[in-house]
């Protein structure tokens, strides 16, 4: 137990309350969208798979495909190029480069970064899909394959809103979320002795407020990590680098990603053969222990290049490793670094540690369902939070519209995000845009929401309402993912693509556990006017 | 990591029986004719709860991790789980 003084601990829920409040919607969308970005792979594997199983990491026996590959890319595109596995098992392959700069005189602007991207089945070593064009064309491509899973990524990471701001937003929101953790471990007096202590049977207010402060008190030291490592992400790139390169470096950006990352291999004029993919993945594999994930080079075929393998997590690791290979000779050069330097550093190993506690990626299932939980927690504070805070001041009628805000978007998020499947679905069958239907469908469950929370009488029925489609969207959508072209649970099981049956079995769940809180939870008639929600019994969640 | 979730579940039983004698919990929820364990008690039911963890740092970070996650959020379906939905009798407020 902290002991406060009474004005201090007045001035300090003030912050706590305040720090939520004012940016608690975006905040609970961030948390929201970042909890099921936790099973983005799956997510993948699940919405977009091929006819064969995936399998972890990079297949062996594509050293003939991507050298063929390689030969028939524009020489000008071959400045760099990455290998990495994306949505059901497809293999990416994407070569990049420079066009010629603009021939317009006088002009300033920098040559555009033009590329060709193969998508390839990973089990049959086929292209299955080639696009060319600028950087904006390839990622927009790329975004297609792995379509849903990228919609709640893009979500989490910068809300949609354009770089940089929305990593901005996103990294202010994470500095919100520390600063509510903090003053919520200050304030709340009994950390221990209340540690079990949730008075459900007492009037709305005490229940909501034990509602979230027991929920915030088992998960504040995952609360102030997570907050921590995404407005580390957030702000690293969008912030950190570019001031560090104003600082240190006079504004050369280039000089401060070389400091920062390690210096580019110094390339040579005259062509070599890259060497064999296979024989440089294998050793990859047998120096680390686990089978590379992503493999980038630069300046394919010439010499003194370089390409660097990254391999996941060990088993009962946090991190994994990164051994560099000469491209010509395929010879093993160094083990580098994963993020920072090419020497093993303090700051690396601080660095390199931001990823596996922000993203619970390091031990595959094992790890992501418990960070899926600690998600699920972190909103389930943010949303009894803002509950907690219009309940107590129900009696003004701001506050009143600002609770029903807080239900539109509280159950509104939740439903809009179990519809947007229908659109990637529906569009990835028909042949339509996949981003467009998303964005389409997703905006119809938000204006679904929105007139649930204009029209319904009580704020009980906002979510009895918002629930109960959210349970019948999640109902649906296995029934829709077959009816649009994919595959069925026998066809999946008998082909080992064990993903698709579970993912549909977790939405399955999922309709299931809104259906009880829809039977089991508060009732509409508990609550008869929404002046009385501050002094009537009212669930929180 | 598998042994980290079940050794999370090993925890979750002192964690528990934790929760059912908690003293705070039975005086708030009127139940104050069950006895409440006693401190020494419930300092033995949180070193049994964490010595899983104990144990795994022994085995490797991640496991840790994965265990202090898992720890955690079932602490929290514990308490809502013996959360009194009726007080057993009038009770006051604590």
């Amino acid at each position: 137990m902290i002991t406060l003084s009474q004005e201090r601990t007045k001035h300090l829920l003030s912050i706590h309350g305040w720090s939520g409040v004012l940016l608690g919607l975006l905040l609970y969308a961030v948390i929201c969208t970042g909890t099921v970005a936790v099973f983005s792979t799956e997510i993948g594997d699940w919405s977009n798979p091929l006819d064969t199983p995936s399998e972890a990491g990079l297949p062996s026996g594509i050293n003939t495909l991507v050298q063929t590959l390689a030969d028939q890319v524009d020489p000008a595109y071959r400045e760099e190029f990455f290998l990495f596995s994306s949505a059901g098992g497809r293999l990416m392959l994407q070569f990049e480069g420079h066009q010629p700069a603009s021939a317009t005189p006088g002009s300033s602007e920098p040559a555009p970064h033009y590329g060709v991207l193969y998508a390839i089945d990973s089990n049959r070593l086929q292209v299955i899909n080639r696009v060319e064009g600028p950087e904006e064309v390839l990622d927009k491509a790329r975004h297609v394959t792995d379509a849903l899973a990228d919609f709640f990524v893009e979500l989490h990471v910068r809300l949609h809103i354009p770089s940089p701001w929305g990593l901005f937003v996103t990294g202010v929101l994470g500095l919100i979320m520390m600063v509510a953790a903090i003053t919520g471990f200050l304030v709340h007096r009994h950390l221990i002795r209340e540690l079990f202590t949730i008075r459900r049977h007492k009037d709305g207010l005490l229940r909501a407020r034990d509602a979230h402060v027991i929920a915030g008190t088992w998960t504040l030291p995952f609360a102030f990590v997570l907050a921590f490592t995404g407005s580390f992400f957030s702000f690293a790139t969008s912030l950190g680098l570019p001031a560090m390169a104003m600082v240190v470096f006079e504004g050369d950006q280039d000089r401060a990603l070389a400091e920062v990352f390690g210096e580019p291999a110094t390339i040579e004029d005259r062509d070599a053969p890259v060497a064999n993919l296979d024989a440089i993945l294998n050793d990859a594999e047998q120096r680390t222990g686990v089978r590379p994930n992503f493999v980038v080079g630069g300046h394919w075929g010439k010499a003194g290049a370089e390409i660097r393998v990254f391999t996941p997590a060990r088993e009962g690791m946090l991190t994994g490793r990164s051994p560099v290979y000469a491209a010509e000779t395929g010879q093993f050069l160094r083990d580098q670094p994963v993020l920072v330097g090419q020497q093993p550093s303090a700051g690396n190993t601080v660095a390199a540690l931001m990823a596996p506690l922000h993203f619970g990626h390091f031990a595959g299932l094992a790890s992501k369902a418990a960070w899926f939980a600690l998600g699920f927690a972190g909103a389930y504070v943010a949303l009894t939070g803002l509950l907690l805070w219009t309940q107590r001041r129900a009696a003004q009628p701001v506050w009143q519209r600002m609770a029903r805000v807080v239900h539109w978007v509280g159950y509104g998020l939740p439903l809009s995000m179990a519809m947007t499947p229908y659109g990637t679905f529906v569009a990835q069958a028909n042949g339509w845009s996949v981003l467009s239907a998303q964005w389409w469908v997703f905006g119809c469950g938000v204006l679904v929401s929105l007139f649930i929370a204009c029209l319904a009488r009580t704020s009980l029925h906002i979510r009895r309402y918002t629930v109960a489609l959210t349970g019948l969207a999640l109902l649906g959508l296995p029934a829709v993912r077959m009816i649009t072209g994919g595959p069925g649970w026998a066809d999946a099981l008998s082909t080992g693509r064990t993903g698709i049956a579970a993912g549909d079995l977790v939405m399955l769940s999922g309709a299931l556990a809104c259906g009880l809180l829809c039977r089991f939870g508060a009732r509409p008639a508990d609550q008869r006017s929404p002046v009385r929600a501050a002094s009537t019994p009212e669930a929180v969640v | 990591m598998s042994l980290a979730w079940l050794l999370a579940l090993l925890s979750a039983l002192p964690l528990a029986w934790l929760a059912w004698g908690d003293p705070k919990r039975l005086r708030v929820s009127g139940q104050r004719q069950r006895k409440a364990h006693a401190p020494k008690t419930r300092a033995l039911l949180a070193t049994t709860a964490l010595l899983p963890g104990v144990v795994l740092l022994f085995h490797s970070a991640a496991a840790v991790l994965i265990w202090l996650g898992a720890v955690t959020t079932m602490g929290w379906a514990i308490s809502e789980a013996f959360a009194p939905r009726r007080p057993a009798r009038p009770a006051n407020e604590d």
